[in-house]
This record gives structure tokens, C-alpha cells and sequence, in this order.
């Protein structure tokens, strides 16, 4: 189920909260529960099945770490976590990655592999973050099997993340609170990010899919530019609205996600646009994968190896294809000339000038990202740098500056931080009017954002197929 | 909810929820509706959910789809994306539509599957081999976007179907291609094609006309014709296709002067008509279906003419409105759609003793529709 489609926005999602609303707070979690299972079954019945034996596995798998540790066996802990964490990579694996592994290595795989679960990538790192956590003592585990399930299967975060760790989310089952404030805000949230979703991104996406169709060959230099800087900001609308929308309802529920996107198209350097785009992600790498193996407190040698594991496996993450690979080790080269070799010298450089620079850098990688095949990624880029194609501008490419530059301008001035700031002065002035006009503007947001919904066949989320 | 609307702080949540409980109620107590004139086609009815369904996902798919057909106000919505779209954000593109100058709306051309267009022009020219006893002609109709292409946005990139049209001509073996494009060009100036719909007007198929009827040995100096206007206030299938509505066209009519009646049968009713011209469609909105009464799976014209000419029209909708400049000219006219009619060539040369064929398309179907291969295909 699509949390952008006319089935969740105007029936599931507003019956969900009224009936939240209207019975006694122990029902609540079962509600939640419940309302996941059919959020699920929805999309394919077959997925409650091997969601079911996951969070079966990893709640008894939980629960054996949690006595080993107190028992202070630590060796049968180890053995039993590294089982668990083998278990969810091998389904990851088996679903996403199977049928790649086998072709690079001349083997072509005849049997179907079924379609992977909703949600496959989320709810696999979500348990392994379990796992970890109980390991390490900084949780204890869900007794109640039930509310397991909810931690592994809740509908705002399952089918597009973010990556919600256990340590973040598990003490919010049993226990909080729902303040007029926190729904409210959570309500905005998930406008702004319908918003986002439907007439931004929607309408970014209609340019690149004209660009899709093109003749990479005979690119102009604009041109090219010009597609990379619809998908760019296309990805971006589309991930961080539908994460404004998880997170929105997330607080409309009373739980309390950390935001997955900080503006980050305003980055001065690779390592902060890494701190601001998909912050999940980061964070999960980050805690479960960079520093057990390290992190920087280690040889400089050892630093690079454990940098270049995480971005493998970051690359990886959103997809099974080269492209994701190369995307990631560039990412990788760029962050260790960042962080080892230019550190001084853009010290010195004025702010503005690496914000724009970083920007252009990260355009570049996603259209390693966008490309199909390593070879298509390599002639986009050619022509990006004006070599082939047909010279700086062509008619194609004045059409689309014409066509959608004011709607590239406004993208890029929603991105940065301006919007909100400005939404937040005005937000703190307590008169009727503001308040008003405030509902006034949502109710605005959710009619042209119907509009967008309704009049044309909305393209899927992106990330979903990662 | 009476929590909610007492405390001051829940303003946009109340909002949402009235809004949405809104909808809800209109969706609940407005009849669903079979048939969107605006877009004229069926739209999605309410959908069997069965065990089967869910379990192999279509019941979701159905579910939305019938949500989002019989959503209130559909014309309203597509109006205000259109609002957005080309006001707020001055695109010039909206839903495949060029949104052109003087409030002209033109479909963006569709890009042809070679092996399909492969089959097509083989079984083309299979059966120009097989009757070489009868006449063949062909014509493909550029559509607006590439003769009107002065009221294109600014920089739209050169049309792709003058290409489209040389790769047919030059594939087809034995049979008359007659070329419209460059006549038409010269005329581009004059109201070829409608503002709002992706049909060419009157004019524009009177000129075409003046271009094929030499080649298939037809004398356009002989008829006159008297031209009618039968309605204003016609909006077409791009102003839904796209949100625009801004402007209504004129529907023009040629009669041809002096006395030629005709019979005219439509093989999916039982009745005739003693005209081409269906006047009931002027007051629904689907106003083109005034030529031939829309697309039929094979209608038969009968005239006095007396030219031992019998001719098979091959054709999309285009031709619906060509066929008031033929009927002076045949015994008899088999109007043959392939979309909707599943006899075989063979079965209709053979039956109507046909003298002369005539495929005629506009560019965009030729390029995208396939039922032609099979209404061509041998036993």
C-alpha cells in the first residue's frame, strides 16, 4: 500500500487514527499490530508469512541473547548473535542480491526468485539493530511477542523506512505519550510530506522520465546537466517526503522518530551532506557496522579498510547492481581526499564555494546512481563534461530550461532551509489569525496535492525497489 | 474527535479529518459513475474483493483504481494540477500535452516499436502482393505538432514524425503513399487541426483530400461544397488529457453540393441512416462523433455515384471525418476499424468485391496501434 495513494490518505490512515483515538490506550499497541497486518497483507498477503517468521526468529533469538548475557556466557552469545545476524543477511541476501552474486559469477540462476517482501531492507536492518542492542546491554528485549512485532511491522515505517533502531524505538512501545502538540506537528509533517511526495517530486519525475527516453549519444552539455539535476532533486523530494510522512505518522501514534533528512543540498563538505541525506542509513552503518569494527581510533590502514567496508555495503544496500557499487566507492574516494588529503587547503576555502562544490559532486554520483549499466553512467558523464554528444545546448535542453527551470528554482529553494524557517517565525506568533491561516495553508497543501493525486497515475516510491 | 475540536491546539489534524470525513460522505452518497464523458472511457467500478484477489495483489490495484475513477470532482482536479503546473511553475507540458500558443493544446508524438511496425508494414505490403488486382493507397496524417509547429512552446525539439512517415513510405512496396505533410505545411497557418482535441478539423482533411485524390485518380474540381458550422462549444480530448480548459472550438461540416445520397449501415446496430453526420452527438461532449457517429467496427456507405469504384477505408479516427469528401466518388464505402473489428481482409475484399484500398492514419496510431497486423493477417 502506497502511503501517497487515495486508499491510504483518505480512508486507512484518517480510520486508523480516529479509531486510535477511540479506544481504551491498552488496545492500542494490538490496534497498531493489527492495522500493520492488513497494511501488509494489502500489498501481497504472502509477505505476512516470512514477515511473520522474521520477527518470530529474531524475537526468540532476542530474547536467547538477553539470558545469555545475564548469564555472562559470552561466547554462546556471540555465536548465537552472529547466527542471528547470518540469518537476516542470508534472507536479505537470498531475495535482493542472489541473482546478481550468480551472474557475476557466470552462473545463471533458473528457478524465480519470489518478489522481495515490503520493506525487505528496513525491517531486516531494524532486527539486526535488535540484536545488537540487546547484546550489548543497551536494551532489553520486548517480552510481549506482540509488541515485537509491532517494533519489526509498524505501517508508517515498514514499507520506506527510516531505519528506526531498536535502542530508539523499543521503550516507546510500552510506553508513550500522545500530546495534542506532537500530533499536530506530526500532521504538518505528513502534508509537507505528501506535498513533497506528489507535486514536487511527481512533477520532477515527468521531466526525467523525458530525459530517460533520450538518445545518450547525442546529449548536449546542458542537457545532460539539466537531467542530472532533475533526479537529483526528484530522489531527493520523493525519499525525505516520503520520510517527512513516516515520521509524521510515527508522532501522530506518539512515537518519536529522528529525522532521516537535514537540507542536504546546503552540505559545505561530503561528510556533512552524509550527516543530512538519509541519516538512518548513516546512523545504522555507523553504529552496527564502522565502529564494532573500529571506527577511526584505529591504524590508519585499518581506518581506510573499515570506511571501505561500510561503503560497499552502502552502495550495496540500494540495490544489486555495479552502479550502486561505483556510486558507493565514489562516495568513498571522495570522503578520504575529504578527511586525508585536501583537509588544509579547504579549510581555507570560503564556505559558499564548497557548499556549491560539494552539490556538484554529489549531481555527479547520482548519475552514476540513475545510470541502468557502468556503461550508460560513463557516456552520461562524458557528455556532463561536453565530450561527444552535440556540443554545449541544444534545442532539447533550451526546452527544458524553458519548460522546467522555475520548477527546478523553486525545488531548490524548498531544499534549503529557508521554507521552515521562515514557517517557524511565523508559527510562533500565538494569534488566531496565524492559526488561521496556518490550517488554511495545509488544507491548501492537501487539496493540490489530491489534485496531483488524483489527475495523474503517481509513479511508486523509488526506494521501495532497494 | 469532540477532544479534538475542543482544544485549540489540533487546528491542521481537524482540518485534515473534516476534510477528508468530507470526501468520504460525497463518495458514500454519489451514485459511482460507468462512464467519464470528459475522458471518454469506462472508468473503474467497484471492485470484487475475493480471497483470490488479495492473495495475488490485484485487490489492492483495483481498489485504488476504483478510488481514484469515482473520486468527486475529477475535472476539477485535473484543473487545478493544471493551475499549478503552468501557472505556478510555467511548464509547457502538461500529462503528454503541449500547451502551445493561443490556447493550443497538441499531443506530444509517441515513439514507434520497430518490430511491431516491422510486422505492420510486412503484412502491408503481403496483401498489396496478394490483391494486384485492386488498387492501393496509403496516406499517414502528421499530426498538429509537426505542421502547426509555429504555436509550439518556444524550443520544443523538431518533430520526429516527418522521419517516421519517410521510414514507412520508403518500407511499403507497390502501393501509392500520398504525401500530405508538405501541402499541409504550406497551410500551416490556416485551422488545420483543433485547439483542444487531437482530431484534425474539416479543413485540414479537405486539404489533405486535395493532395490524395490525384493519386488515387479522383477529380476534387468536380464537387463543391457547401460549409457548415454545426457547433461552437467544442471541447476535446486534449483540454481533459491535459487540465486546460480555456477555450472551445468550432466544428465545421462540408457538404458536398448537389444530390448524392447515401445508405449508410453500422455493423454493430441494426439500423441505417441516410447520413454520414450524427447530429445527436453535437449536444454530449464527445462532439467529433458527429463524422460516422465515432469509431464502428465496419460501417458501409451506399451512394448513387455510379463509378464501379468500390473502396475499403482501412483507418483510425482521422478518417471519420475525410469520409464526406469520398462519398461523391464510390459506389460504396466499407469503413473498416481494426481496433474493434475482428473479420479478416480477406473475408471483406472477397465479400464487398472491393476495387480500391485506402489506409489512412494519422501518425501517432500508426505508430502505436497494432490491430491492424491482425485485421491484415491471413487464414
Amino acid at each position: 500500500m502506497s502511503l501517497s495513494g487515495v486508499f491510504f490518505v483518505f480512508l486507512f490512515f484518517p480510520s486508523s487514527i480516529l479509531l486510535y483515538r477511540l479506544i481504551p490506550e491498552k488496545w492500542r499497541n494490538s490496534l497498531l499490530l493489527a492495522l500493520s497486518l492488513i497494511f501488509i497483507s494489502f500489498g501481497n498477503p504472502a509477505d505476512l508469512i516470512l514477515i511473520g517468521l522474521s520477527t518470530v526468529f529474531n524475537y526468540f533469538t532476542a530474547l536467547e541473547i538477553d539470558g545469555l548475557r545475564s548469564m555472562k556466557r559470552e561466547k554462546t552469545k556471540k555465536l548465537v548473535l552472529a547466527t542471528g545476524i547470518a540469518v537476516n543477511t542470508a534472507l536479505l541476501i537470498f531475495y535482493k542480491y542472489f541473482v546478481f552474486l550468480m551472474s557475476n559469477i557466470g552462473l545463471n540462476v533458473n528457478f524465480g526468485i519470489p518478489a522481495a517482501p515490503v520493506g525487505l531492507s528496513f525491517f531486516t536492518f531494524s532486527a539486526i539493530s535488535c540484536l545488537c542492542d540487546v547484546s550489548k546491554g543497551d536494551e532489553t528485549p520486548l517480552k510481549n511477542p506482540f509488541d515485537f512485532a509491532l517494533f519489526i511491522s509498524f505501517f508508517g515505517k515498514l514499507s520506506s523506512g527510516p531505519i528506526v533502531k531498536y535502542r530508539d524505538m523499543a521503550r516507546q512501545i510500552k510506553d508513550r505519550t500522545m500530546t495534542a502538540t506532537s500530533v499536530e506537528s506530526g500532521m504538518k509533517l505528513f502534508l509537507i510530506g505528501l506535498g513533497k511526495k506528489l507535486i514536487i517530486s511527481g512533477s520532477l519525475g515527468k521531466f526525467f522520465n523525458a530525459f530517460r527516453t533520450q538518445d545518450i549519444s547525442t546529449m548536449s552539455t546542458v542537457t545532460a546537466w539539466l537531467g542530472a539535476l532533475f533526479y537529483s532533486l526528484m530522489l531527493y523530494y520523493d525519499f525525505s517526503g516520503y520520510s517527512d510522512m513516516a515520521i509524521g505518522i510515527g508522532r501522530i501514534f506518539g512515537f518519536s522518530f529522528s529525522k532521516n533528512f537535514d537540507h542536504p543540498f546546503i552540505s559545505s563538505s561530503m561528510t556533512d551532506f552524509w550527516r543530512r541525506w538519509h541519516i538512518s542509513l548513516g546512523a545504522w552503518f555507523r553504529d552496527y557496522i564502522y565502529i564494532p569494527m573500529g571506527g577511526s581510533r584505529v591504524s590508519k590502514s585499518r581506518h581506510i579498510l573499515n570506511l571501505s567496508v561500510v561503503w560497499l555495503l552502502t552502495g550495496l544496500w540500494h540495490g544489486a547492481n555495479w552502479t550502486f557499487v561505483v556510486w558507493g566507492l565514489y562516495h568513498l574516494v571522495l570522503l578520504l581526499l575529504e578527511k586525508m588529503v585536501f583537509k588544509k587547503i579547504l579549510k581555507r576555502i570560503p564556505t559558499i564555494i564548497k557548499t556549491i562544490l560539494t552539490f556538484l559532486l554529489t549531481v555527479i554520483g547520482w548519475t552514476i546512481f540513475f545510470s541502468d549499466s557502468l556503461s550508460t553512467a560513463e557516456a552520461y558523464l562524458l557528455r556532463m563534461f561536453g565530450l561527444g554528444g552535440s556540443g554545449l545546448v541544444d534545442s532539447m535542453g533550451k526546452y527544458y530550461l524553458a519548460s522546467g527551470g522555475i520548477l527546478l528554482f523553486v525545488a531548490m529553494i524548498g531544499a534549503t532551509p529557508l521554507l521552515s524557517a521562515i514557517g517557524s517565525k511565523i508559527e510562533k506568533r500565538d494569534s488566531v489569525l496565524v492559526k488561521v491561516s496556518t490550517a488554511v495553508f495545509f488544507a491548501l497543501l492537501l487539496l493540490i496535492s489530491t489534485a496531483f493525486m488524483i489527475s495523474e497515475t503517481v509513479s511508486s516510491f523509488l526506494y521501495a525497489q532497494f | 474527535m469532540q477532544s479534538n475540536q475542543k482544544s485549540p491546539k489540533l487546528w491542521v489534524t481537524s482540518m485534515f479529518l473534516s476534510m477528508v470525513i468530507c470526501f468520504n460522505i460525497i463518495a458514500l452518497i454519489t451514485p459511482d459513475k460507468e462512464f467519464s464523458e470528459t475522458e471518454n472511457r469506462m472508468l473503474a467500478q467497484s471492485p470484487s474483493v475475493t480471497a483470490k484477489s488479495i492473495a495475488d495483489g490485484s485487490a489492492e490495484k483495483n481498489i485504488e483504481k476504483y478510488l481514484s475513477d469515482q473520486f468527486a470532482f475529477r475535472d476539477a482536479w485535473s484543473a487545478i494540477s493544471f493551475f499549478t503546473k503552468c501557472y505556478l511553475f510555467r511548464e509547457k507540458e502538461s500529462n503528454g500535452v503541449y500547451i502551445g500558443k493561443d490556447n493550443y493544446l497538441m499531443l506530444i508524438p509517441s515513439e514507434s516499436n520497430p518490430e511491431a511496425m516491422e510486422k505492420k508494414l510486412s503484412s502491408v505490403n503481403a496483401v498489396t502482393e496478394k490483391y494486384g488486382n485492386i488498387r492501393h493507397f496509403i496516406s499517414i496524417i502528421p499530426n498538429a505538432v509537426t505542421i502547426m509547429n509555429h504555436k509550439l512552446p518556444s524550443h520544443v525539439p523538431e518533430s520526429i514524425q516527418p522521419g517516421q512517415i519517410t521510414d514507412i513510405s520508403q518500407s511499403l512496396k507497390g502501393i501509392t503513399f500520398c504525401d500530405v505533410t508538405g501541402l499541409m505545411k504550406k497551410h500551416q497557418y490556416e485551422e488545420l487541426y483543433y485547439h483542444t482535441d487531437h482530431h484534425w478539423t474539416s479543413r485540414g482533411a479537405f486539404l489533405a483530400f486535395t493532395a490524395i485524390a490525384p493519386a488515387m485518380q479522383l477529380n476534387p474540381d468536380n464537387i463543391q461544397y457547401d460549409i457548415y458550422t454545426v457547433s461552437e462549444s467544442f471541447e476535446g480530448t486534449l483540454s481533459s488529457k491535459s487540465g486546460s480548459h480555456r477555450y472551445y472550438d468550432k466544428i465545421e461540416i462540408y457538404v458536398p453540393k448537389g444530390e448524392h445520397p447515401v445508405t449508410v449501415k453500422y455493423s454493430d446496430k441494426d439500423e441505417t441512416s441516410g447520413t454520414i453526420y450524427q447530429k445527436s452527438f453535437l449536444d454530449t461532449k464527445d462532439k467529433y462523433a458527429l463524422f460516422l457517429g465515432g469509431n464502428h467496427p465496419l460501417v458501409t456507405i451506399t451512394t448513387t455515384a455510379d463509378t464501379d469504384r468500390t473502396l475499403l477505408l482501412i483507418k483510425d479516427s482521422y478518417a471519420n471525418c475525410f469520409v464526406q469528401f469520398l462519398t461523391p466518388y464510390f459506389d460504396q464505402i466499407v469503413v473498416v476499424d481494426p481496433r474493434y473489428c475482428y473479420d479478416t481482409v480477406d473475408m471483406i475484399i472477397n465479400e464487398y468485391e472491393i476495387t480500391d484500398l485506402l489506409y489512412l492514419y494519422n501518425a501517432d496510431t500508426f505508430m502505436t496501434d497494432t490491430s491492424l497486423t491482425d485485421l491484415l493477417a491471413f487464414e
